[in-house]
C-alpha cells in the first residue's frame, strides 16, 4: 500500500504537461545551411511572476549567432510546461531559423520599406 | 483593523505579470548599417468581472451585491470567444502600432522586431499590454 502511494506521488511529481500558446513563422529561405537557435525560459512557482524580461535577449542571441547576415525562416514557439499539479510551470520561448548572407536581403528590405512607407503615407492622407 | 487595511493595500499594489504571446521577426545585421533600438508599449485597462463580483459580495449589502452580480453576469454575456487577458473596453488601443513604429524609424528599415502580448494583473483591474521592440537600420554616415 505504502509503496503504491509512494509510486503515485513520484509519478505525479515527475509528470509534466506541455501546452503551446502560439507559433509563428517567417518566410523560409532557399539557402538553409546554417541553423540558428535560441531558447529562453523561466520557472514560475505558484504563479508568482513579476516580469517577462526573460524574452528580451532572444533577438540579441540570434544576432550573435548570425553576425553580418540575416536570420530568416524563423519559427517561434511559445509554450508552457506544467510540473507537479500546476504548482510549478515553465514558460519557454524557442526560436529557430537559418542564417543567410545579407547581400540580397538588404536590397529587398529597402524596396519593402519603400512600399510600406508609401502605404503608410497613403493611409495618413486618407485619415 | 490597521493590519487588515495594510493587507488590502498590499494586495492592491501587488501585481503579477502574465505572458500570453511572443513573436519574433527576421533579424538583419550589416556592417554598413547602424542598429538603433526602439521600444514601444501600448496598454489598456482590463477588468476582471469575476473578481469585481467577489469584491462586491464582500463590501456591499446583500441587495447591492446581488445587483452588482446581475450587472456583471449581464456584461459577461456579451464577452464571448477566445481572449488573452481580461476584457478591455477600447478595442482599437493597439491599432496605431504600425504608425508609431514608422515614427520611431522613418526610414522604414526595421529589423529584429519582437512583439510581446502580456498582462499586468492587479485585483479586479489589469494592464493589457502590447510591447514591440526592434531595431531601426540607419546607413553609416547618413
Amino acid at each position: 500500500m505504502k509503496s503504491s502511494i509512494f509510486c503515485s506521488a513520484v509519478f505525479l511529481f515527475l509528470s509534466s504537461c506541455a501546452s503551446i500558446n502560439s507559433v509563428s513563422l517567417t518566410p523560409i529561405p532557399s539557402e538553409r545551411n546554417k541553423k540558428v537557435r535560441t531558447e529562453k525560459s523561466k520557472i514560475i512557482f505558484l504563479g508568482f511572476n513579476f516580469d517577462n524580461d526573460f524574452v528580451d535577449d532572444a533577438v540579441e542571441d540570434l544576432k550573435k549567432q548570425c553576425p553580418n547576415g540575416q536570420v530568416t525562416g524563423l519559427l517561434t514557439k511559445d509554450e508552457n510546461i506544467n510540473y507537479f499539479l500546476y504548482f510549478v510551470w515553465k514558460k519557454q520561448i524557442t526560436a529557430s531559423g537559418f542564417c543567410v548572407s545579407v547581400k540580397d536581403s538588404l536590397n529587398n528590405k529597402t524596396s519593402d520599406a519603400k512600399i510600406a512607407t508609401e502605404a503608410l503615407l497613403n493611409a495618413k492622407s486618407e485619415q | 483593523m490597521k493590519k487588515f487595511i495594510s493587507a488590502i493595500l498590499l494586495l492592491f499594489f501587488f501585481s503579477c505579470a502574465q505572458l500570453h504571446h511572443v513573436q519574433l521577426g527576421e533579424v538583419t545585421s550589416h556592417p554598413d548599417y547602424v542598429q538603433k533600438p526602439f521600444d514601444i508599449k501600448v496598454n489598456e485597462m482590463g477588468i476582471n468581472l469575476g473578481e469585481a463580483k467577489a469584491l462586491s459580495k464582500a463590501f456591499l449589502s446583500a441587495e447591492g451585491s446581488k445587483d452588482a452580480e446581475n450587472i456583471a453576469t449581464f456584461i459577461s454575456l456579451f464577452q464571448m470567444g477566445p481572449i488573452t487577458g481580461n476584457p478591455v473596453y477600447v478595442k482599437d488601443y493597439a491599432k496605431n502600432l504600425i504608425q508609431i513604429i514608422y515614427e520611431k524609424c522613418p526610414s522604414g528599415m526595421v529589423t529584429g522586431l519582437m512583439s510581446v502580448r502580456e498582462t499586468r494583473k492587479y485585483p479586479v483591474i489589469s494592464g493589457e499590454i502590447v510591447r514591440v521592440t526592434g531595431y531601426c537600420l540607419i546607413k553609416k554616415g547618413s
